[in-house]
C-alpha cells in the first residue's frame, strides 16, 4: 500500500513515515502543497494523508484542488485545531476522514484500513481472499486452516496490497511503487523474487501470472 | 430601598423646585415691597391733598368761629368713615368731621404753617395725622387744621396686596415647576432609550444607531459600538491564541506518543503504557480547556446571531461524507429557519459533536428538526441506533467517560457540547428517540429577541 504524506513538520513526518512503514506501508513524503500537486499520478496512491495546517496553499485548498481534478483516492486529513470547524471544512473540501493530532500511528493505520475497506468493498476488519486472511491492525495473516503465516515486512506489504486488489490485475510497476519508496533504489526483478517467495508460503495457485500485464491474486 | 437623590430626575426637579422657590420668594418680597411703597405714598398723598383742600375752604364766621365754606365731599369724612378732619381755634369751639363725632384728633402736628405729619392715636386706633396752622386776616389766633386717616385701612390694603402677589407667584411657581418637570422628563428620555438599547444588545441585538440620539449622547453610543467591536475582537484573538496553543502543544505530544510506541516495540511495554496513559490525560485536558476558552458565549458578545438552517447545512454534508459509507442518511427539516442568539462557531461545535455522535451510532437514519419553544429554540437530533439506557445518560456527559471504546472518539464531545450550551443559558439533553428505538439529543439555546 502506497501512501503520500503531505506534512511540513519534518520531525513529525519522519516519525509518521517510520511508524507507517513498520505497519506495512510505503510512504512518499511531500513538504508542501505545491510539491504534492505537482506529483505525477496521484491516483497511484492507496491513500493521501494531508496536514490541514500546511503553510502557503493550505491543506484545505490542496484537498479541494485534488477533488476538482476528479481524483477519487481516499484522503485522510490531520487536524491540529481543536473543535469541529476544521474537521467539517476538511470533510466538505473532499476529505474522507480526519485524525486529530497528536495521533498515534496505530490510530492513523486503523483509519487508513477503514478507508481501504470502504473503497474496496470489504466489510469486516479482516481482509480475505482465497485461502488467506489478513488483519492489518494486528499485522497478522493466516491460511484457511488457521495456520499463521510468517512473513517479512516486504512480503506482508505485498500480501496486503494483493488482498485489496483481489481478483484484479496489478502491474509489476504498481507493485514496485507499493513495495518501495521512490527514494530507494528499485529493481523490477525484486518484485518477481518477492512474489515467488510469497507463493512459496501461501500456495502457488493463489497468485496467477498474467503474461505481459502483471499478476492477479485469486479470490 | 435606594435614596431618592439617586435619580437624575429627582435631582433636577429638586434643583428646579428649590430654585423656583427661592427666586419666587425673593421676587415676592421685592414686588410686595414696591406695592407697599406705592400704597403708603398714595395714602400720604391723599391726606396731603385733603389738607390742601381743607386749607382752602377753612374760614371763620362773624364771631371768629372756625367753619368750612363748603363741605368736604369725600364720603370717608362722613359718619363712621375712616378719615377725619378738625379745625381748632383758641378760644373758639372746634369744628370737626362727622366721622369724628364726639372724639378728636391729637392736633399735635398743627404747630406751624408748614404741614407736619406723624402717627397718633385716633378715635378708633392709630392714625396718620397731618396738621398745619392757618393765619387769618382778622389778626386773631391762627386756625389749627388737622387731618387723620385710619392706619388700619392702610394695613388692610397692604395685606390684600400681599395676598394677591403671593397667590400670583404661587401659580407662577407651579407653572414653572410643572414646565420644568416636563422639560426634564422630555430631556432625559434619550437616556431611557439608551437603557432600552443596552438591554436589547444584551438580548442579542445590534448596537444602536448614534444618529438617533442627541449630540451629547452620541459620543457615548459611538464608544459603546467601539466597545462591542473591541470585545468581539478579544474573543476572536482568544480563539486564535487558543488554536495556536493547541497547535503548539499537539506536535510535541504526538512525538512523545510515538516515542512511547517505539518503546513498546523494543519491549519496554510498561514504560510505554504509562507514558501513553499520561499523554492521553494531557490531551484530554488540552482539548477540554481549549474548547472552553474558545467559547464566545463566555463574554456574551451581543449582536451575535446564528441561522440554524445555514449553520447546519455544511455540518450535515460533512457528516454525510464521514458516515455515509456505512449507509447512514442525514435528514434535515428544511422548511423553517430559526435565529439563535449565539455565536455561529459555538453552535457549529455543539451541533457537530452531537451529529457525529448520532452518525456513529445510527443504523440508517439521523433526523434533525428544530422548533421554537418560548424564548428558546429546541434542536432535536434523532438516530435509529441502539439508544442509551436512561441510567447511563448522565455518564455520557462526564469528561473522559467513553461508554463504548469500540467507536472512535475522545469522550469529550458531549461534555463540551453541554458546557457550551450552558454558557448561553441553554442545555443539551438525551432522551428516547421519537418513533421507536434510538437516542434523541436535544439542544436548547436562546432565540434572538425579535423586536
Amino acid at each position: 500500500m502506497r501512501l503520500c504524506l503531505i506534512e511540513d513538520d519534518e520531525e513529525l513526518a519522519r516519525r509518521l513515515a517510520e511508524g507507517l512503514g513498520a505497519a506495512g506501508f510505503v510512504v512518499e513524503h511531500a513538504y508542501d502543497a505545491e510539491t504534492a500537486l505537482a506529483w505525477p499520478e496521484p491516483e497511484s496512491f492507496s491513500a493521501l494523508i494531508v496536514d490541514l495546517g500546511l503553510p502557503g496553499v493550505g491543506g484545505l485548498d490542496l484537498v479541494a484542488q485534488w477533488r476538482l481534478r476528479r481524483l477519487s483516492t481516499p484522503i485522510l486529513v490531520l487536524t491540529a485545531r481543536d473543535g469541529w470547524q476544521e474537521k467539517v471544512a476538511g470533510l466538505n473540501a473532499g476529505a474522507d476522514d480526519f485524525v486529530v493530532k497528536p495521533a498515534r500511528t496505530e490510530e492513523i493505520v486503523a483509519r487508513l484500513h477503514a478507508l481501504f475497506r470502504r473503497t474496496s468493498g470489504q466489510r469486516g476488519p479482516h481482509l480475505q481472499a482465497g485461502d488467506v486472511s489478513l488483519d492489518p491492525a494486528a499485522r497478522a495473516a493466516w491460511l484457511a486452516g488457521g495456520e499463521p503465516l510468517n512473513l517479512t515486512q516486504i512480503e506482508f506489504r505485498l500480501l496486503l496490497f494483493f488482498l485489496h486488489r483481489a481478483g484484479r490485475i496489478v502491474s509489476q510497476r504498481e507493485l514496485l511503487d507499493h513495495l518501495y519508496p521512490l527514494s530507494r533504489e528499485r529493481d523490477q526483478n525484486t518484485v518477481e523474487v518477492h512474489v515467488a517467495r510469497l507463493r512459496r508460503k501461501i500456495g502457488h495457485a493463489a497468485i496467477t501470472t498474467v503474461r505481459g500485464l502483471g499478476y492477479r491474486f485469486e479470490r | 430601598m435606594r435614596p431618592p437623590y439617586d435619580s437624575l430626575r429627582f435631582r433636577l426637579i429638586a434643583v428646579a423646585v428649590v430654585g423656583a422657590a427661592v427666586s419666587l420668594v425673593l421676587a415676592g418680597l421685592v414686588i410686595a415691597g414696591i406695592f407697599r411703597e406705592r400704597l403708603v405714598d398714595q395714602f400720604r398723598q391723599d391726606l396731603q391733598v385733603h389738607l390742601t383742600e381743607l386749607s382752602s375752604i377753612a374760614q371763620v364766621d362773624g364771631d371768629g368761629h372756625p367753619m368750612l365754606r363748603q363741605p368736604l365731599p369725600d364720603p370717608r369724612f362722613q359718619a363712621f368713615g375712616s378719615n377725619y378732619w378738625q379745625i381748632e381755634r383758641e378760644g373758639h369751639p372746634t369744628v370737626r368731621s362727622p366721622s369724628l363725632a364726639e372724639r378728636s384728633l391729637s392736633g399735635a402736628f398743627a404747630t406751624g404753617p408748614e404741614p407736619r405729619n406723624g402717627e397718633s392715636d385716633g378715635p378708633r386706633g392709630r392714625v396718620l395725622e397731618y396738621g398745619r396752622t392757618l393765619s387769618l386776616p382778622d389778626g386773631g389766633p391762627p386756625l389749627r387744621l388737622s387731618l387723620g386717616s385710619e392706619l388700619s385701612v392702610l394695613a388692610g390694603l397692604l395685606s390684600s396686596s400681599n395676598q394677591m402677589v403671593t397667590r400670583a407667584l404661587l401659580v407662577l411657581g407651579l407653572v414653572l415647576v410643572g414646565g420644568g418637570a416636563a422639560q426634564i422628563f422630555y430631556g432625559l428620555r434619550p437616556l431611557d432609550r439608551l437603557g432600552q438599547a443596552i438591554a436589547e444588545m444584551r438580548g442579542g441585538g445590534q448596537a444602536p444607531n448614534p444618529e438617533t440620539f442627541p449630540s451629547e449622547i452620541r459620543p457615548l453610543i459611538h464608544d459603546l459600538g467601539s466597545l462591542l467591536h473591541a470585545n468581539a475582537e478579544i474573543v476572536q484573538r482568544a480563539r486564535v491564541e487558543a488554536g495556536n496553543l493547541a497547535h503548539g502543544l499537539r506536535t510535541p505530544l504526538a512525538i512523545v506518543m510515538d516515542e512511547a510506541d517505539r518503546l513498546a516495540r523494543t519491549g519496554r511495554q510498561e514504560s510505554s503504557d504509562s507514558l501513553l496513559e499520561q499523554c492521553a490525560r494531557m490531551q484530554k485536558q488540552i482539548d477540554y480547556h481549549m474548547a472552553r476558552s474558545r467559547a464566545a458565549g463566555a463574554l456574551r458578545t451581543p449582536g451575535l446571531t446564528t441561522s440554524v438552517k445555514s449553520a447546519i447545512e455544511p455540518i450535515l454534508s460533512a457528516m454525510q461524507r464521514l458516515h455515509g459509507s456505512r449507509g447512514v442518511v442525514f435528514q434535515p427539516d428544511r422548511d423553517s429557519d430559526l435565529a439563535l442568539a449565539c455565536d455561529p462557531q459555538d453552535f457549529a461545535e455543539i451541533a457537530s459533536a452531537l451529529l457525529d455522535n448520532a452518525g456513529k451510532w445510527a443504523r440508517s437514519t439521523v433526523r434533525i428538526s428544530w422548533s421554537p419553544s418560548g424564548e428558546n429554540a429546541l434542536i432535536a437530533i434523532d438516530d435509529d441506533g441502539p439508544g442509551l439506557p436512561p441510567t447511563l445518560r448522565e455518564r455520557a456527559f462526564a469528561i473522559g467517560e467513553r461508554l463504548d471504546e469500540t467507536v472512535a472518539g475522545s469522550g469529550l464531545g458531549l461534555a463540551i457540547a453541554r458546557d457550551l450550551a450552558r454558557l448561553y443559558g441553554g442545555s443539551v439533553g438525551l432522551s428516547d428517540a421519537v418513533g421507536g428505538a434510538g437516542l434523541r439529543a436535544t439542544i436548547t439555546l436562546p432565540m434572538l429577541d425579535a423586536r
